[in-house]
């Protein structure tokens, strides 16, 4: 059931004008009603005297002069017909809008990062407003901030805002974003509209169960619909595990187990939700103690069981410390060691690690990665936005694996190595990566020194000025020297080597971890594995501090490529027009051309060469377009679309090709917009009744004069 | 060319000099000029001059031995008297306040009484002027003094309209109140019982009195061109009916034409002269009926 509505409300006062064809009726029968005459007795004799009789087609006539008028006024008025207007359409609806921005967002729902996805939604529901209805959009993170400036129409200008917000990395704090929202919407003008929040999150981050668990809002206004937009896409949510810590993870030969702890009341509804969500699963086993320890056995880390470890694990973060994860793939039939600095910040945003992880252990495990060009003979390092992350996997020989490790080195980058064990069963060697670290630093491996039962060696020294233990607080070098090492590599003949530095020892006084450096680059060498039998050192707090410092080390002397990293805000250099999005081109030294594709014949409008860091601009005109990317070592290409209807978004009718090499991995289309921001309603599901107001007009202006023309014809 | 000459004594023009004087004045001395032939005579003996003889002049009027001596015709004039009482009964009833084409039947009436009056009195006859309603309003004597004409047309002046008409007990009053006989001259719309108003004008006739009758009507009476249909208001009684002109008019012309022609007749049975006038006739052609009439009369 639709409903009809008005552009242009105002005009609705000419309705007055209805009115006219009957005061002017009145006048007439006013003015006409008395006739003073010198006598009535030969009228009375020529006429019976009788009461005025009301004339059917006097009134039908008055009735059609009246509808032209009002019909006109309606057309002036811009009268519509809204198809998709509910029953309730005599009421408008305010909106809170609340966008969550939080870093978590970052990470990628199927082939795009759910901040896009949402912020989609958030445009679909600003687009389906009808001309009534109002709203306002938050982004939520730690904070709440405004993106519409107070409640605004879908015909208002501000609406782009949305394109400009990006995620930051903080986490979600839900609970004040709906304390913003319930606030806004108290202050609302329009008292008689109908009330919603609209929350828009991947739902991922540790303050849900802070929402959850409030009995009730004191302040909410009655009347408020609280919509809940997950998307991530019906994926288990952190949220109902509730006070849950992380502790440890043991595995071993493809078994692992997660172990967490549950402090405070484990509700039999998050109990139960966390069952459902583990058998879902194959193979999901778990069983929880009556001291509340809850032992999830997994049998192997493949597909959405992983999934759902990591983001349990991910939701299980100390906000106050730093975590550190290590995986091993045991189907991978090789020591593939994932390093990871959780975060730089002191409030770790969760979610953006593991989902990060997640992203690239499933290339891994599909091949996909290992068959690309980034991964050169097992050697695969990602770039992140604040470090890096070195896999090294399925290396065929010790020597090519040197060889690889060395001329990646002296290109200038960081190798962060574990001499753990390499169980693997293609080689029937053992410790692959320390045999293959151990010829870059020009010293011998001479077996592995294991400690006695119920015994274990510690740090005994560090460089506590070198960068890598910078910063350490007192408590975190109490920490590090509380590391257990179960078991490390005994190097001989360490050569002394200006080059090579220690950087910690043992109690024993063998070295612990070593920095080299080779060409540009740099080595640093851990003696130990990750591995929870030879050491906990990668589940101490202060392990994760050494890594992000590690990190920073490595990167120091390096050009930054670019000062802007994904979900930090920041400023246009430029003036952005309003509806436009800004392709940001992070390269330097990079020319730029510019093509518009659904031209008749497609060909270059502009070329610009890029010097540092510019932000380009689409066009403004409405069409398809291929933008250009090339610079000394690869050319890349982006097909984006501005302002164009939907039907017409569909590149194969304008390009013979696919794009082979995707600008920032993806085509972005940003979305046509097919309001009209002048009549301010959706013209996909609103009608414009002009044309039929205009032909009723005409057709009660003719039938009036019909009619007229009747009524003289029998009068005379 | 007539016409021409006519075009000062449109009623709707005369109306808007609000000067009974002057308007009485122009009218007569207009209408004299434009004679041919002069229409009255004096009876008195008393030479009071010559003048040239006009084609129209009655030859026994002719002084021979003028032309004896001069061979040239010239006519003897003597001093005229007056010989008649003129009496003009005005009807300042309500209905008479009635004019859809800028002028009033009272107010047409009024100027055609003016004119009467100075026509009268030019020719040294005696001029009186009742106004009535359903009963005598005012009462001015016959004279023949400038001074007395002064007096009536101020009279008129302040003529207004006033009650409803009933002209019967009106003439009954006026026939016994003047005994000496004389021209009496009616100006009426004779809305009222015309059986009684006949009687009171045989009352009058019975006294030798020469009744002349100007029935005044307005154009929207007499061809009621009303299209709409409408309220009628009777301007006497103030009683009210609703009427469709167009289903009415042509029933309504009959009764009226039946009507007119009763006063004809009837009045010309009983030796009176009747003259129907609307108001857009103008005033020299009502004069010259006027005088046929009277020359009927004397």
């Amino acid at each position: 059931m639709g409903s009809f509505s008005f552009l242009f409300p105002a005009m609705l006062g000419a309705l007055g004008a209805a009115s006219v064809p009957i005061i002017i009726h009145i006048l007439h029968r006013l003015r006409s009603r008395t006739v003073e005459f010198p006598t009535n007795r030969f009228l009375r004799q020529a006429t019976v005297p009788s009461h005025r009789r009301p004339d059917p087609l006097n009134w039908l006539i008055l009735f059609l002069r009246v509808c032209f008028v009002a019909l006109l006024a309606m057309g002036l008025a811009g009268m519509v017909y809204d198809h998709s207007a509910g029953d309730d359409s005599s009421k408008g609806i305010s909106r809170a809008i609340l966008l969550d921005n939080s870093f978590s967002m970052t990470a990628r729902s199927g082939k795009r990062p759910r901040f896009d996805a949402a912020r989609e939604v958030a445009s679909s529901l600003a687009d389906s407003m009808r001309p009534r209805d109002r709203a306002c959009a938050f982004a939520v993170n730690r904070t709440t901030h405004q993106i519409t400036a107070g409640f605004m129409h879908r015909a208002d200008s501000g609406w782009s805002a949305l394109n400009f917000f990006e995620t930051v990395q903080q986490e979600t704090h839900p609970d004040e974003a709906l304390r913003t929202a319930f606030r806004q919407l108290a202050e609302d003008e329009a008292k008689d509209n109908s009330k919603e929040i609209w929350l828009i999150t991947d739902l991922s981050g540790r303050r849900w169960h802070e929402l959850f668990a409030r009995p009730e809002f004191p302040d909410v206004p009655e009347g408020i619909k609280l919509f809940l937009v997950d998307i991530a896409e019906q994926e288990i949510s952190n949220i109902y595990v509730d006070d849950v810590k992380l502790s440890g993870i043991q595995g071993e030969s493809g078994r692992y187990e997660l172990i967490v702890h549950v402090a405070g009341d484990y509700s039999q509804d998050n109990q139960t939700r966390l069952e459902l969500f583990l058998e879902g699963r194959k193979g999901g086993e778990q069983s929880i103690g009556p001291d509340g320890r809850v032992a999830f056995q997994l049998p192997e880390l493949t597909g959405d069981y992983l999934k759902g470890f990591l983001k349990i694990a991910d939701g299980c973060l100390d906000p106050g410390g730093r975590f550190f994860f290590c995986i091993r793939r045991p189907e991978v039939k090789t020591d593939s060691v994932f390093l990871w600095q959780a975060a730089l910040e002191s409030d770790p945003p969760p979610g953006t690690f593991l989902a990060s992880a997640l992203d690239v252990v499933t290339k891994l495990q599909s091949r996909e990665l290992r068959n690309s060009s980034k991964s050169a003979g097992g050697l695969f390092r990602e770039q992140f936005d604040a470090g890096e992350m070195i896999i090294l996997s399925a290396v065929p020989a010790v020597e090519q694996m040197s060889g690889k490790l060395r001329g990646w080195l002296e290109e200038g980058h960081v190798i962060v190595a574990f001499a753990g064990p390499c169980e693997t069963k293609l080689f029937e060697s053992t410790f692959l990566d320390a045999s293959a670290a151990a010829p870059l630093i020009k010293a011998k491996l001479r077996g592995t020194v294991s400690a006695k039962k119920d015994t274990y060696f510690f740090i005994d020294q560090f460089e506590s000025s070198h960068p890598v233990f910078e910063g350490l607080t007192s408590s975190g070098r109490d920490a590090l020297r509380a590391v257990r090492v179960n078991g490390y590599w005994k190097l001989d003949g360490l050569d002394p080597d200006p080059n090579t530095r220690v950087l910690a020892r043992l109690n024993t006084g063998s070295p612990f971890i070593l920095e080299t450096e080779i060409g540009a680059g740099k080595l640093i060498l851990f003696l130990t594995s990750a591995d929870r039998k030879w050491t906990d050192f990668p589940l101490r707090p202060a392990f994760a501090g050494m890594v992000r410092n590690l990190v920073e080390y490595g990167m120091s002397g390096q050009p930054a490529e670019t000062a802007r990293r994904p979900g930090l805000l920041f400023e246009p250099e430029v003036k952005i027009p309003a509806g436009l999005l800004p392709q940001e081109i992070i390269s330097s030294n990079a020319m730029v051309e510019l093509q518009e594709i659904s031209a008749v014949e497609p060909s270059p409008i502009s070329q610009k060469q890029l010097k540092g860091n510019e932000t380009f601009l689409t066009p403004e005109h409405a069409g398809l377009y291929r933008m250009i990317f090339r610079n000394e070592s690869e050319s890349r290409e982006l097909l984006f679309a501005v302002n164009v209807a939907r039907s017409e978004m569909d590149l194969s009718k304008h390009t013979d090709r696919a794009p082979s090499v995707v600008w920032s991995a993806e085509t972005r289309i940003i979305e046509a917009d097919e309001l009209n921001p002048f009549l301010g309603v959706n013209s996909r599901t609103a009608t414009l009744l002009w044309p039929w107001l205009a032909a009723l007009a005409v057709t009660a202006s003719l039938s009036e004069l019909v009619l007229s023309n009747l009524r003289r014809g029998r009068s005379s | 060319m007539p016409a021409r000459r006519y075009k000062f004594f449109d009623p709707r023009a005369v109306a808007r000099l609000k000067n009974f004087s002057l308007v009485a004045k122009g009218i007569v001395e207009g209408f004299l000029t434009g004679l041919h032939r002069s229409p009255f005579h004096g009876l008195s003996v008393e030479f009071s001059g010559h003048r040239e003889y006009a084609p129209g002049d009655d030859l026994k009027f002719l002084d021979w031995k003028v032309y004896g001596r001069t061979d040239r015709y010239y006519i003897k004039q003597f001093v005229q008297e007056t010989n008649v009482r003129a009496h003009i009964l005005l009807d300042i009833s309500a209905s008479m306040n009635f004019g859809s084409s800028g002028i009033t039947k009272l107010e047409y009436a009024s100027y055609l009484a003016a004119a009467l009056t100075q026509l009268l009195v030019s020719q040294q006859d005696a001029v009186g002027l009742v106004t009535f309603d359903n009963k005598v309003q005012r009462f001015i004597p016959p004279k023949s003094t400038p001074g007395h004409v002064r007096r009536i047309l101020h009279a008129l002046e302040d003529v207004e309209p006033s009650q409803n008409t009933t002209v019967a007990p009106v003439l009954h009053h006026i026939a016994e109140t003047i005994h000496r006989a004389g021209l009496i001259i009616l100006i009426t719309d004779l809305y009222d019982d015309f059986d009684k108003v006949l009687s009171g004008l045989e009352h009058l006739r019975h006294y030798y009195h020469g009744l002349i009758v100007m029935h005044v009507m307005d154009e929207n009476e007499l061809s009621f061109p009303y299209e709409s249909v409408a309220e009628f208001v009777d301007l006497e009684d103030r009683s009210r009916v609703q009427v469709n002109p167009l289903l009415v008019r042509e029933r309504y012309l009959e009764l009226l034409q039946e009507f007119l022609e009763r006063c004809r007749k009837d009045l010309l049975q009983h030796d009176m002269e009747y003259l129907l006038m609307n108001t857009a006739t103008p005033y020299d052609k009502v004069l010259a009926r006027y005088l046929a009439a009277r020359r009927k009369m004397f």
